[in-house]
């Protein structure tokens, strides 16, 4: 337990310090320093690299789906990066649209448009795992049809838990687009994303590496572990969800 | 019992989100009240500035303030305004002369007291379980015997005498 503790506290330390730097560098920005804008893209990648690493972002989901279904490891970093992106851009597109048509409530409205994505990636969340469920019960004997279906299945993955906007990426680019730095947001946004893809590929690029074809030998605890991530992927649904 | 509660909450900041709001918090604690102090990071503080300071005069009014404390604070009641406190039993926190003002460094601070008779032994905690808004204690001012357990996220107050 203390050592979750202690793991958490570096990360919100860290993610404090990335946060002062931040706006420190536009302060520096603003008083005419522009090669302070390189330093905003990398402390940016920085933060998604941190940020990702404390709770949320979907690391739990991802993991626990590729402890389900054994699958590639550039299946499991295309997974991780697909989700960031997913992730950045609506969180990108969405501060963009309330930017520009609902001044004055941007924050207001995007919290209300977080807390039902959550929702809507929660029945998703749940879905994928009956899915699995059903899936694992089902004859394995179709191996084509399962195939064809796991790029649809892994796409689905992403969306659901990408579909919740990043609120710390509409924080930076909010920021940006006030002090009149748009391209900058946006590139900072990316920055971002790269860093938060770079974490979510390594919990999922972990969780393919323990559910590995090497560990024939233990089937039945192979299996155990399947239908374990598969309740914990619901469990976390519901946690969403309520 | 202790160790489900604690699962329970890991399991709700694992499937939630991680700090977006960084918030240093002071308390003060007198003989019928506490103090209580929310100062908001700057980043966030000029996001939310742009948002509420409707006129764009850096400062705001009550009409402005009453917008923020709509938006940002009165939802939390629902969790007891991220503070749990405790007498003998648990408290509702009725949050009094709740007020957002813009310090000279651009933070946005809100201010609201708790009106309690403090003549006995109590605690007091500021989290929130959803890990949403980190709380940063880093001022307590008391006559109280007082300890106190912190960390980047939360912290506890226990008043022993």
């Amino acid at each position: 337990m203390s050592l979750y503790q202690d793991f958490l506290n570096f990360v919100v330390q860290s993610q404090q310090v990335l946060n002062i730097k931040i706006s420190d560098y536009f302060d520096r920005l603003e008083m005419g320093e522009s090669i302070v804008f390189v330093y905003i893209l990398a402390v940016s990648f920085i933060y998604g690299l941190v940020h990702a690493l404390g709770p949320g972002h979907g690391k739990m989901v991802i993991a626990s789906y590729f402890l389900a279904k054994e699958a590639k490891i550039k299946e499991a970093f295309k997974a991780g990066f697909l989700t960031s992106l997913i992730h950045t851009f609506s969180a990108l597109i969405i501060t963009g649209l309330l930017y520009l048509f609902f001044q004055n409530s941007v924050t207001k409205h995007f919290q209300e448009i977080n807390t039902n994505m959550y929702k809507v990636s929660a029945i998703f969340i749940i879905l994928i795992a009956l899915y699995l469920l059903y899936e694992v019960i089902n004859d394995k004997k179709e191996e084509e049809k399962l195939q064809k279906l796991q790029s649809k299945n892994l796409f689905a993955v992403t969306l659901s838990i990408g579909i919740v906007p990043c609120p710390g990426v509409m924080t930076i680019v909010l920021f940006s687009m006030i002090l009149g730095y748009i391209s900058l947001g946006v590139l900072s946004a990316v920055a971002m994303s790269i860093g938060m893809g770079i974490t979510i590929s390594l919990a999922a690029i972990v969780a393919t590496q323990v559910k590995n074809s090497k560990y024939e030998a233990y089937k039945t605890y192979m299996n155990l572990l399947t239908y374990g991530a598969i309740i914990l992927l619901f469990t976390l649904g519901i946690f969403l969800l309520v | 019992m202790k160790k489900i509660v604690l699962i329970l909450l890991i399991c709700i900041q694992i499937a939630y989100s991680h700090p977006h709001f960084f918030i240093d918090s002071k308390i003060t604690i007198e003989n019928e009240k506490i103090k209580n102090e929310w100062l908001f990071d700057r980043l966030n503080s000029r996001v939310l500035l742009f948002d509420f300071d409707k006129d764009k005069n850096k400062y705001l009014d009550n009409n402005e303030q009453q917008n923020f404390i709509d938006t940002h604070f009165s939802g939390l009641v629902d969790n007891n305004y991220n503070i749990f406190l405790s007498l003998e039993d648990e408290l509702k926190v009725k949050p009094k002369n709740i007020k957002v003002k813009v310090d000279k460094k651009k933070r946005i601070s809100l201010t609201f007291d708790i009106d309690i008779k403090l003549n006995n032994v109590f605690t007091m905690c500021t989290i929130d379980e959803k890990l949403y808004m980190a709380y940063k204690l880093v001022e307590i001012n008391s006559k109280n015997k007082i300890e106190v357990q912190k960390s980047e996220y939360d912290y506890c107050i226990g008043v022993t005498e």
